[in-house]
């Protein structure tokens, strides 16, 4: 048996050099589909599209160079970007949080002894799998003015119709409110969280006295901040790019109130054909959400509290 | 060893299928030799039978031509653009009247003079006024596919039963203006049994035709700047905007956006509307629920106009079968298409034997006074021709909203448009 | 919690369950009613969608808005090729981000730790901004109008929160398996395939799962690059029924919409444990 292994090592040692070098080559190969993907599909379209939103360019004839003109004009005289940035912005500001909080509610009432957990994890889980563009035609139905659900309810009880999707003062509110309904992701991310917070601390805050919104203050949220930062950084991402549901439910409208800006992208790339355009709209919202991402990351410090053993656990 | 190679060819094979899956599956049923013309067209399920129906009529009665159709139901012109940004080109293209310019002017369109005289061929049939608008500078560039112009539809059991007078629906009757319309649209209107005189359609076309009766423009004769601020404009676009908010003889904007403005009028919930004459779906759908008419628009300060135009068949520039692409446009402007295309979908057709015919006057069906399409085409206004237009629409269509939706006044939403579309000029 | 023997205690417990259950059931039939509106719409004629008040349970109902889905509009041909398009692109990722993960995680390589910082920044990066730049490249390729735009870029890993995942993943596994099986004369591809993967059959399910629900609904990229109407996806589809001149076949829509949402919910159903551990796993962790 020791022999055995003596004599492999030996030949271990033999071999050694050529060995690690064959495994560098065995990395590079097997990570070379993401390499390459990375090269054509990433960083070759970032320089191109950098260099597209240096000109103008309609795709049928040749681009031509303007140089920081499109910035330009899209900083200081275009009011439907400005537009369209407010809106977005807007709509993050409120989703986001929103998103955060009701999820994290809806998580602490389900981290309970509860009966039907499951049950109900899954169905506040549901809006997340079928998002998109499904959720967005049922909404459409549903904030109807006349024939729509949420107006119908709303009668029930007394309250006037209410023009979800035609009122310029209202639509953002519409938006806000059905992207709370999908907070399932965020509470399933939560619970997990919840779940991965030790008992002891809440048996021995219970022993100081704490009632039960000095825990959830005191320990829950700050046990599982990293938890929130992940989903406060991706929750921006994803609303800042947000296309799908003002592209179905509104198109934009009325009067431009819901133009998210990659709306207004799609609208100069693909249907004014306003290629370089539409690539200085895409580099801005790229800065726009890594100034926000580090930001974010910025004053995590301040907010997210990290324990070795806490990050162990949950997964 | 073998077993890994047989696993090997497997898989290869399994790679070699997946990629003819991936790119498109070609024709079914080519026939040898034959040359294959790719058409792109839009079209609802109406217009998708018409079209299916037309193109078994050219399978069954040409040889060696297939055509491969390329239906785009939604988004078409970022579909049709995307594709020919893409290299990718439809030899015929079924194109919208006002886009005919832009295409020329990128020269991707095929002028047709030499083949029509040629051919000798006779167009004589054709309603000039529509066969124009596929002409730029003197030259061809196709033919209309219909003539349609966007009337007034009234709804005559609605009228009866307020005991009002029908719109007159001749095109000279100048009794028939804007005045007469809004005492019509008042008497009409019966809010508490949810009826409505009139719906403000917020489509292009709908407000166009008010803009140009009271002579209006949309931009100068130069092309150099947006003159939708003119008093003329304006005058016309606060009336139609007046008839929600002063006098309320139409609904408020989010009921008709709900519904899709087709079904207001339909379901018998407005007296009168804007359309297009699609006749065939609204017989389908109106049946016998109510009687129904239609007539000119009410004429203002500068006559009755009406919109539209309609849309052709061009055939591309760079196509690599001309002669067969001609063959197929000469066949879809031929009366035995016409007819059949006009049987299915109700439109008014291009030509005037059709026109006259039974296939498209049905005598018995509804409208009574279907002649005022066949007129109309005299005071037809088509959209605005100009290479930025589809942008400078979308910003009017965009700022129109506020004027629908209330609370500003038509001269600050068309000052606003022009101060915006002048930047893309 | 319970060791106080106070009655008031275990009242007070009582009443606040009580709350968490109402508060539970009334949240969990918001989230369901404009699924089950949704349904009802689907089995309504045109006249009773345009009913008010809106019945909830038509009468008498209308079945065949399913068939005319299929009739009507190639809607059955639209989910197979999202189907196809999910398949393919689904294999693509397994096998391109397994391979790129188990090179992160179990082999020593110059520049790894780099490029693997690299790629998580491409997990933050807005599509936005290679949006059109990629569609030049499938243009120039001629490939607009095909599906390799859609599934291409599956195979090259280009979705790199999955070569994320399933790196979490290996990195649980001991590196010891390796080595027995380096010292049976398996090279790394061997370990790969035959060690690593079949002990990663959860992760590759949550993360195959994940993936083909995330391609099902995808929207922006078939919008851009399918113009026909027989090879449209079923997402894209949807949309068609939507007809502003003509007026929306509501009832039709929806029953199209229901299709659409029935296979993922089934799958959901079915494979709920996996999926939910998935996404607490990317949350917990990222």
């Amino acid at each position: 048996m020791a022999v055995v292994t003596a004599m492999k090592t030996k030949r271990e040692k033999r071999f050694r050099l050529t060995y690690r070098q064959a495994e560098s080559l065995t990395g590079f190969v097997m990570a070379a589909p993401w390499i390459l993907g990375f090269l054509f599909f990433v960083a070759g379209p970032m320089i191109a599209s950098l260099y597209l939103a240096m000109t103008r360019w309609d795709i049928f004839t040749a681009p031509k160079f303007l140089g920081l003109e499109n910035f330009e004009v899209l900083l200081t005289d275009d009011n439907l970007f400005w537009k369209s940035f407010r809106v977005t912005t807007l709509y993050a500001v409120f989703s986001v949080p929103l998103q955060i909080a009701v999820g994290l509610g809806l998580a602490q009432l389900l981290n309970q002894k509860i009966r039907l957990l499951g049950m109900f994890r899954s169905i506040y889980y549901l809006p997340s799998v079928l998002s998109g563009v499904s959720i967005a035609i049922m909404f459409r139905w549903i904030f109807g003015t006349q024939y729509g659900l949420l107006n119908t309810v709303l009668g029930m009880l007394g309250i006037e119709k209410v023009s979800w999707l035609g009122n310029p003062n209202i639509v953002l509110i519409s938006f806000i409110l059905m992207s709370i309904w999908g907070s399932g992701a965020n509470m399933l991310i939560y619970l997990g969280a919840l779940q991965g917070v030790p008992t002891e601390l809440y048996e021995a805050a219970e022993v100081d006295g704490a009632g039960s919104f000095r825990k959830f203050f005191k320990i829950t949220v700050p046990m599982i901040t990293p938890v929130i930062f992940f989903t406060l950084i991706n929750g921006i991402i994803v609303s800042l790019q947000e296309f799908q549901t003002p592209f179905i439910l509104t198109d934009g409208g009325p009067a431009d109130s819901s133009l998210f800006i990659v709306l207004y992208l799609y609208r100069n790339a693909f249907q004014w054909f306003k290629m370089g355009y539409a690539s200085a709209i895409a580099w801005i919202i790229f800065v726009y959400v890594l100034v926000l991402s580090i930001l974010v990351i910025r004053s995590s410090q301040a907010w997210v509290y990290y324990e070795g053993s806490l990050r162990g656990r949950g997964g | 060893m073998k077993k890994l190679s047989r696993r090997d060819f497997l898989r290869a094979s399994a790679i070699g299928s997946l990629s003819a899956a991936l790119t498109h599956t070609p024709w079914a049923g080519l026939a040898q030799d034959a040359v294959t013309l790719r058409l792109m067209a839009w079209g609802n399920p109406t217009e998708f039978e018409a079209r299916q129906a037309t193109l078994q009529l050219f399978h069954d009665s040409t040889e060696g031509i297939n055509i491969d159709f390329i239906h785009t139901p939604s988004d078409y012109m970022t579909k049709l653009l995307t594709q020919i940004a893409g290299g990718d080109y439809p030899d015929v293209i079924f194109l919208g009247n006002g886009d005919i310019e832009p295409f020329v002017a990128r020269g991707q369109l095929l002028p047709l003079d030499d083949f029509i005289a040629g051919d000798n061929f006779d167009t004589s049939d054709i309603s000039q006024q529509n066969l124009k608008l596929y002409n730029v500078d003197g030259i061809q560039y196709g033919f209309p596919v219909d003539a349609p112009n966007q009337q007034l539809f009234y709804n005559k059991t609605l009228f009866d039963e307020a005991g009002v007078d029908t719109p007159s629906p001749d095109w000279e009757d100048d009794s028939w203006n804007w005045e007469a319309f809004l005492d019509t649209a008042k008497a009409v209107t019966d809010k508490d049994n949810g009826i409505w005189g009139w719906q403000v359609k917020t489509g292009f076309r709908a407000w166009w035709i008010w803009v140009t009766a009271n002579g209006g423009e949309f931009f100068n004769e130069a092309g150099t700047e947006c003159v939708l601020n003119s008093p003329e404009a304006v005058e016309a676009l606060q009336f139609l905007a007046d008839l929600i908010h002063v006098h309320e003889v139409a609904p408020p904007l989010d009921v008709a956006s709900e519904l899709g403005s087709a079904e207001l009028f339909q379901s018998g919930v407005t007296a009168m509307e804007t359309w297009w004459p699609a006749i065939g779906r609204m017989r389908t759908n109106i049946a016998d629920k109510f009687e129904w008419n239609v007539a000119p628009h009410p004429g203002g300060k500068a006559g009755k106009t009406t919109a539209g135009g309609g849309t052709g068949h061009t055939i591309s520039a760079f196509t690599e079968h001309p002669e067969e692409s001609w063959e197929f446009l000469k066949f879809l402007i031929s009366t035995q298409c016409v007819s059949v295309w006009t049987d299915i979908m109700g439109i008014v057709p291009p030509l005037t034997s059709v026109a006259e015919s039974d296939v498209f006057l049905k005598p018995g069906e509804p409208p009574a006074d279907i002649l005022v399409f066949t007129k109309g085409n005299d005071y037809l206004r088509p959209d605005p021709r100009h290479a930025q237009f589809t942008q400078a629409r979308s910003i009017a269509q965009s700022q129109l909203e506020r004027l629908w939706i209330g609370g500003v006044s038509a001269q600050e939403v068309a000052d606003d448009i022009v101060a915006e579309v002048n930047r893309l000029l | 919690m319970t060791t106080l023997p106070m009655p008031n205690r275990r009242r007070t417990d009582a009443v606040q369950k009580l709350i968490i259950y109402a508060v539970l059931v009334a949240g969990a039939v918001i989230v369901l009613f404009p699924f089950l509106w949704t349904f009802s719409t689907s089995l309504k004629t045109p006249e009773q969608v345009y009913q008010i008040p809106p019945q909830l349970i038509p009468d008498p109902i209308a079945p065949e808005n399913y068939s005319r889905v299929v009739t009507d509009r190639p809607f059955g041909r639209w989910m197979l090729n999202s189907l196809f398009v999910v398949v393919v692109s689904t294999v693509g990722t397994l096998l391109s981000c397994s391979l790129a993960a188990f090179a992160f995680s179990r082999l020593r390589w110059p520049g790894r730790d780099k490029l693997f910082l690299v790629l998580l920044a491409t997990m933050m990066l807005p599509t936005q901004v290679t949006l059109i730049p990629t569609f030049i490249l499938f243009k120039e390729l001629g490939w607009v109008n095909t599906y390799f735009p859609l599934a291409l870029p599956a195979w090259f890993a280009r979705n790199a929160f999955y070569v994320f995942l399933l790196r979490q993943f290996f990195m649980t596994i001991p590196l010891d398996l390796d080595d027995a099986a380096r010292m049976d004369g398996a090279n790394n591809f061997q370990v790969y395939w035959r060690i690593i993967l079949p002990m990663s059959k959860p992760a590759l399910g949550v993360a195959a799962l994940m993936f083909a629900q995330f391609k099902w609904r995808e929207f922006l990229a078939p919008l851009i690059y399918l113009n026909r109407r027989e090879s449209l996806l079923a997402s894209i589809g949807l949309r068609t029924f939507m007809d502003e001149t003509h007026g929306t076949d509501w009832e039709l829509m929806m029953a199209a919409n229901i299709m659409f949402m029935v296979p993922v919910v089934v799958v959901f159903f079915f494979t709920q444990r996996y999926m939910i551990q998935g996404v607490v796993i990317s949350g917990v962790k990222g």
